[in-house]
C-alpha cells in the first residue's frame, strides 16, 4: 500500500517572502510555513506518493538520504496540522 | 474646540468639542465649563483625506443631579458626573470609528511617516508606541495615529485619535513636557493622569491618509538598557502581528491576507526599545535599508 498526500480543503494560502501563511477557515487558525515546509506542501497534490515527495524534496535541497527521516517529520507535522490529509491506495 | 454664544444672545455660552472619525464629524456640545473641560480630553481633529465627513452631534444636557446625553432629540444614557460622560463618549466615539470600517482588522500599532515613507510601530500596550512616537515626532517624523491602523489588502489607515500620553512619561519627554502638561487630560480609576495630545501642539502636523506600509517594527521594551534593532521575517512579523490584531468576525481569512500583504511589502525589524537616541538611530537605518542580509534568519513555525 503507498501513501497519497493532498492538501486539506478550505484553506487559504499566503505567499510571503520566507514562505506560506496559512488560514484554516474551520479551525480559525493560522500556520506559518518556512521555504522547506512551503515546498513541501507544494508537493501534497494528490498525485504523489509520500515517498516520492521525499525523494524530490531532497533531490531539490541536493540533499542525501540522511535528511529523509526529517522530510517525513514535516510532513507528519502538516498532517497533524491538518495542511495536508493522508489516504492509502 | 469652539466656544459660541447661542443665537439672539439668550441661551447660554456653549462650547463644542469637535471628534473626528474616519466618515464623521462628531460635534460634543457642552452645557458648561466643567463638562467642557472635561470632553476636551476627546478632542480630535486631524486633516484627515478623502470625501468630507457626515456631521453627526451630540449634546450633553443637565439634569438636576446627572448629565443626560441626547443624541438626534434621543435621550440616549443618563451619567452622574463629568467623569462618566467622558466615559460613556469615550466608548460611544471608539464604537463610532469602528464601525466606519466594519469589514477592516484593526492592528495595535502607532503610524508615522518620514517624508514619503510610512512606518509602523506595533508592540503590546505598555511597550513604549507613544513615547517612542513623540521622540521620532520630536526628530521631524509625522504622527498619523499612536494606538490603531485600519489594515487591508491595499494598506493602512490610521484610526483617528489624539497621542495619549501617561503623565509618568513626561520624565522621559523633557523638552515636550511642559507642553504636554498643558493638554487636555483626564485620570483614570488608578490615578494615572492621561494626557490627549495634538501632534500640532508640538510644531508638527497631523494628516491622516490611507497608504501602503514601507517599515513595521515591532517593539519590545528594554527600559534602561541600550536599544538595538534586527531583521525579522516576514512569517515571524505575521506571527507577532497576529497577537496585535483584532480580527472581524466576518473577515478574518481577509484579514490574514491584509496581514501577508504587509509581510510582502513590507520590511520588518524587531527594536529592543532602550535608551531613545540609539533607538532613533536604529529606525533611521531601517528607513534607510542598510537593514543588512533580510534572509539571514530562518523562519521557524
Amino acid at each position: 500500500m503507498s501513501e497519497i498526500l493532498k492538501r486539506a480543503p478550505d484553506l487559504e494560502v499566503h505567499e510571503v517572502p520566507d514562505g506560506y501563511v496559512v488560514y484554516q477557515n474551520k479551525r480559525d487558525n493560522v500556520c506559518y510555513l518556512n521555504k522547506t515546509a512551503a515546498i513541501i506542501f507544494e508537493f501534497c497534490d494528490g498525485n504523489l506518493e509520500s515517498d516520492e515527495i521525499i525523494a524530490r524534496v531532497a533531490k531539490v535541497f541536493d540533499l542525501g538520504s540522511s535528511v529523509h527521516e526529517e522530510i517525513r517529520a514535516c510532513m507528519d507535522a502538516l498532517v497533524k496540522e491538518g495542511l495536508i490529509q493522508s489516504s492509502t491506495t | 474646540m469652539h466656544g459660541r454664544t447661542g443665537e439672539g444672545g439668550v441661551d447660554p455660552i456653549q462650547h463644542d468639542v469637535i471628534v473626528r472619525t474616519l466618515d464623521r464629524r462628531f460635534t460634543l456640545r457642552a452645557p458648561d465649563r466643567s463638562v467642557y473641560e472635561a470632553i476636551r480630553y476627546l478632542d480630535c481633529t486631524p486633516d484627515i483625506s478623502g470625501p468630507a465627513p457626515r456631521e453627526v452631534t451630540i449634546a450633553v444636557e443637565s439634569g438636576r443631579d446627572y448629565y443626560r446625553i441626547v443624541q438626534d432629540g434621543i435621550d440616549i444614557r443618563q451619567v452622574v458626573g463629568t467623569r462618566a460622560v467622558v466615559e460613556y463618549l469615550h466608548l460611544l466615539l471608539f464604537q463610532a470609528s469602528i464601525e466606519d470600517r466594519p469589514r477592516t482588522a484593526l492592528l495595535h500599532a502607532a503610524c508615522l511617516r518620514r517624508g514619503r515613507q510610512r512606518l509602523l510601530l506595533a508592540g503590546s500596550k505598555c511597550a513604549g508606541k507613544t513615547t517612542f512616537a513623540l521622540r521620532l515626532l520630536q526628530s521631524g517624523y509625522e504622527i498619523e495615529g499612536d494606538e490603531h491602523v485600519f489594515i487591508d489588502t491595499s494598506g493602512v489607515i490610521a484610526r483617528p485619535r489624539g497621542c495619549r500620553v501617561k503623565a509618568s512619561a513626561l520624565p522621559i519627554l523633557t523638552e515636550m513636557a511642559e507642553t504636554i502638561g498643558r493638554a487636555p487630560s483626564y485620570t483614570d480609576d488608578a490615578n494615572n493622569k492621561i494626557f490627549n495630545v495634538d501632534p500640532r501642539m508640538l510644531g508638527s502636523t497631523w494628516r491622516i491618509e490611507p497608504g501602503e506600509v514601507d517599515v513595521v517594527i515591532v517593539l519590545h521594551p528594554n527600559h534602561g538598557g541600550y536599544s538595538s534593532i534586527r531583521p525579522l521575517p516576514s512569517t515571524a512579523m505575521v506571527q507577532l502581528l497576529m497577537a496585535e490584531i483584532g480580527l472581524r468576525e466576518t473577515a478574518r481569512g481577509a484579514s490574514i491576507a491584509a496581514l501577508a500583504k504587509l509581510a510582502m511589502r513590507a520590511k520588518a525589524f524587531d527594536l529592543s526599545l532602550g535608551d531613545h537616541s540609539s533607538a532613533l538611530r536604529c529606525v533611521e537605518l531601517a528607513l534607510d535599508g542598510q537593514d543588512g542580509d533580510r534572509g539571514a534568519v530562518e523562519p521557524h513555525r
